[in-house]
């Protein structure tokens, strides 16, 4: 998983790049608290999507069932949000 | 000379009459002495059987006020509502517990609850102190030392789980454990914090408890039970509905693991930071 940053409001899960089930829109997602950014601008308030789907907050697809994923580099590079970046974990 | 055995006559005769009176006021005086004390322990009594009976029927509506709390607290599926069945201690957890337990069943049936079908999927709670208080009791004298001694005797222990159905467990303590999480579970998602991921980017808090689940959810219920009870212990923050605790335990919990906490010598850990949604637990970790 790529990440781009610490989770602000759990302090510890790690922010990842999530895509959803259906039309592959990408939202950013912790791993610890399920805290969700719709971009990487993380100084704005968290959304706490529907437990445990976490419905697209864009779609009917959720960001827990397959396809749902961790984004791939290639797909954060064609979002422009490569920059955002910190590194990847295991 | 006769004046003066007028007078001895006189005297003999007042003697007389006063040795003739003397029994007689003795006797007036036991009597009233008596009957003072029959009174004294009529108005005893009296005042006893008033007293026990006030007693009683402060009881009574005690019980009745159980019994209707436990048909609130249970829902019509059977299945236990959320955070008003919390309790702040451990007593109340356990009356809240098996206040569940007689529900699950059927509400009509609490005391065949108390035998022990409700058992089926529910680790601890055997006994019950509650069906002691239902039953009307025979004598005047209700012992509530015995009460609370069973009461202690059959507190469910920090950290067991019962099955609520639908994948979700709950702890003693009211905490719930269903799906979510990467990890499709929040019990696996809780239990990556049984051991130390040291690659992992940041800090990665890991609990003490060697690994057991058991442990560590009840060091989980443990901090819910003091983040209930607030103080200066406790940080509360809240974002809509999801709430985090971060509790000062007093003690070491765990260490701080990961890149971060490797690269500091893995500094203990005395805070738990609870992150919730009602009674659902979303995670959990030392820090």
């Amino acid at each position: 998983m790529y990440y781009i940053g610490t989770c602000p409001f759990c302090e510890q899960g790690n922010l990842g790049v999530r895509i959803c089930s259906k039309t592959e829109h990408a939202v950013i997602l912790c791993d610890e608290c399920d805290a969700l950014w719709v971009s990487p601008e993380i100084t704005e308030k968290p959304v706490f999507l529907e437990e445990p789907n976490l419905p697209c907050p864009y779609c009917l697809g959720n960001l827990m069932d397959a396809p749902a994923r961790w984004a791939s580099l290639g797909e954060i590079f064609m979002r422009g949000w490569i920059s955002t970046i910190k590194g990847e974990t295991d | 000379m006769t004046g003066i055995k007028d007078r001895s006559q006189n005297k003999k005769i007042w003697n007389k009459k006063f040795s003739m009176n003397q029994p007689d006021q003795q006797q007036n005086r036991s009597k009233a002495k008596s009957s003072s004390w029959t009174i004294w322990i009529v108005v005893f009594l009296v005042l006893y059987f008033v007293l026990q009976s006030q007693q009683d029927q402060k009881k009574l509506p005690n019980q009745q006020r159980e019994v209707v709390q436990k048909d609130k607290s249970i829902s019509t599926s059977g299945e236990p509502t959320g955070a008003k069945a919390i309790p702040a201690s451990n007593e109340t957890i356990h009356q809240t517990q098996i206040k569940k337990n007689k529900g699950a069943l059927h509400p009509g049936f609490k005391q065949q609850a108390d035998s022990g079908t409700s058992q089926k999927k529910t680790q601890p709670i055997t006994t019950s102190p509650t069906k002691a208080k239902l039953t009307p009791a025979n004598s005047n004298r209700p012992p509530p030392t015995d009460s609370s001694k069973s009461t202690a005797k059959s507190q469910p222990e920090l950290g067991q789980l019962r099955e609520l159905g639908g994948k979700v467990w709950e702890s003693a303590a009211g905490l719930r454990y269903g799906p979510g999480s990467q990890e499709k579970h929040r019990l696996l998602h809780i239990m990556r914090h049984a051991e130390d991921q040291p690659n992992r980017p940041g800090k990665h808090g890991v609990f003490l408890g060697d690994g057991e689940r058991k442990k560590i959810l009840a060091l989980i219920d443990e901090a819910y039970l003091k983040a209930l009870k607030g103080g200066r212990k406790v940080a509360k923050k809240q974002e809509g509905n999801r709430v985090v605790y971060t509790v000062d335990m007093g003690r070491r919990i765990g260490f701080v693991g990961g890149k971060v906490g490797n690269k500091q010598g893995k500094p203990a850990a005395s805070k738990i930071r609870l992150v919730l949604e009602g009674t659902n637990v979303i995670t959990a970790f030392p820090l």
